[in-house]
């Protein structure tokens, strides 16, 4: 039969304690939604110990590459019945004396496994969209064989301008760039469609299509507009059907 | 699921790959700064196409932690397919019991590699898997912490996933100092 001692010491072959300059990092038998256990720091004196997951809940799910928030104000409200806080995104115990050590380590443990589980529940991985090709295959469905692609416009600089897409409507030509957010792309476009733009001439109708997901800088979205009319891509459907119908 | 199959199992590139200067200091809500991310989308067999628009390998870094730890997610779906987590060796692991104890272990200690054909059990008709909850301990050649440990660990992740590693030679970010 089995002794305890057997038991004890495979148990124990998951803990671990590690010293570090500013305190022990004490690995427990509490799990994250990964199957990773949760370890806690603990740091202090004689009398006065604090005990905190450093962020761990948070960086558990960060670190599988998941889109993170804000978390202030969902971890203080599942730890804050346990006595605990949140203090730049770490699940922290107020001191506690040697005799309260080990019950905080278990309760800090398991309010970072739930704050972190909270996170699996909030937050999605970010889809990065190709936004060309997206782009590209939107403008296929609209205008389909009428898309020319690569088309070359004579500027007023006498210099070819290159356009990624041109779509014959009548005696106009429809020019549609897309833009990342990026200063050689932007330059780029702005130069190309402003140089078309000083022509002065009412054959062509230029947009410039930029992906509203992403962060983009008031000040580059002004100078594009001043080139070509600018379109957040969620609008494009919208904007592309008036074309169709032009 | 067959669709992971199928995506793991078809060539890949990255794309955007310019080099060190991917890696982006993500700044928390509270000013943190705690950790570096590249995300690079990811082609199938050379042609992007919308569908796949959720394929990207992402890679969170943390410099400041000593050794530095870092985490390569392969993402598909809206769901994490693949993972490679290089962890402080004190960081144990416990495999779910539905394959620990057959051909990987109960647990494993400090760095290891979540791979789709360990996991795949976990997916249902409906949904991927929330979390890979297999892993194994990373080759040995991977094991020992060395100046060029993450270029290492990216090629082999790289070649495990059937994509085309990274031209450019990559390396994690220096340590960054708090008190800016």
């Amino acid at each position: 039969m089995i002794d305890e001692a057997t038991i004890r010491a495979s148990l124990e072959e998951m803990q671990s304690y590690t010293r570090l300059e500013d305190g022990v990092r004490v690995t427990t038998h509490c799990m994250y939604p990964t199957n990773s256990l949760v370890q806690v720091m603990v740091r202090g004196g004689k009398e006065e110990f604090h005990i905190a997951d450093d962020g761990g809940a948070l960086r558990e799910a960060s670190s599988v590459g998941l889109e993170i928030g804000p978390v202030k104000h969902a971890f203080t409200s599942l730890v804050k019945k346990q006595g605990l806080q949140v203090s730049n995104n770490a699940i922290i115990a107020p001191a506690v004396p040697i005799e309260g050590v080990g019950a905080t380590i278990v309760i800090v443990a398991n309010a970072s496994k739930e704050a972190c589980q909270w996170c699996f529940d909030h937050f999605r991985y970010r889809r990065p969209r190709k936004f060309k090709e997206v782009l590209a295959e939107l403008i296929d469905q609209q205008f389909g064989d009428q898309a020319k692609k690569g088309v070359q416009v004579l500027g007023a600089s006498n210099k070819q301008q290159v356009f990624e897409f041109a779509i014959p409507r009548d005696d106009r030509l429809v020019l549609i760039d897309s833009v990342m957010p990026d200063p050689n792309s932007v330059n780029s476009r702005i130069v190309a469609n402003l140089d078309v733009r000083n022509l002065k001439s009412a054959r062509y109708e230029q947009y410039i299509v930029y992906d509203d997901q992403e962060k983009w800088k008031a000040g580059d979205l002004q100078l594009l507009r001043m080139a070509a009319d600018i379109v957040p891509f969620s609008s494009a459907r919208t904007v592309f059907r008036g074309i169709g119908a032009g | 699921m067959a669709g992971v199959d199928a995506f793991i199992a078809a060539p890949k590139t990255l794309l955007g790959v310019t080099g060190d200067g991917d890696w982006q200091r993500q700044e928390d809500t509270e000013g943190g700064g705690l950790e570096y991310r590249i995300v690079w989308p990811i082609s199938v067999t050379g042609v992007a196409r919308a569908t796949d628009a959720g394929a990207s390998l992402v890679i969170v870094g943390h410099p400041n932690d000593v050794p530095q730890t870092w985490h390569l997610n392969l993402l598909f779906g809206g769901a994490r397919v693949a993972g490679l987590d290089v962890e402080h060796d004190d960081r144990p692991h416990s495999n779910s019991l539905r394959r620990a104890g057959q051909d990987v272990p109960y647990k494993i200690k400090g760095s290891h590699a979540h791979l789709w054909d360990d996991n795949k059990h976990l997916a249902t008709l409906g949904a991927l898997p929330v979390h890979l909850h297999i892993a194994r301990l990373l080759p040995d050649s991977l094991a020992t912490n060395s100046s060029n440990r993450f270029s290492r660990t990216l090629y082999w992740f790289c070649e495990q996933q059937n994509i085309v590693p990274p031209s450019a030679t990559l390396t994690m970010p220096p340590r960054y100092s708090l008190l800016v």
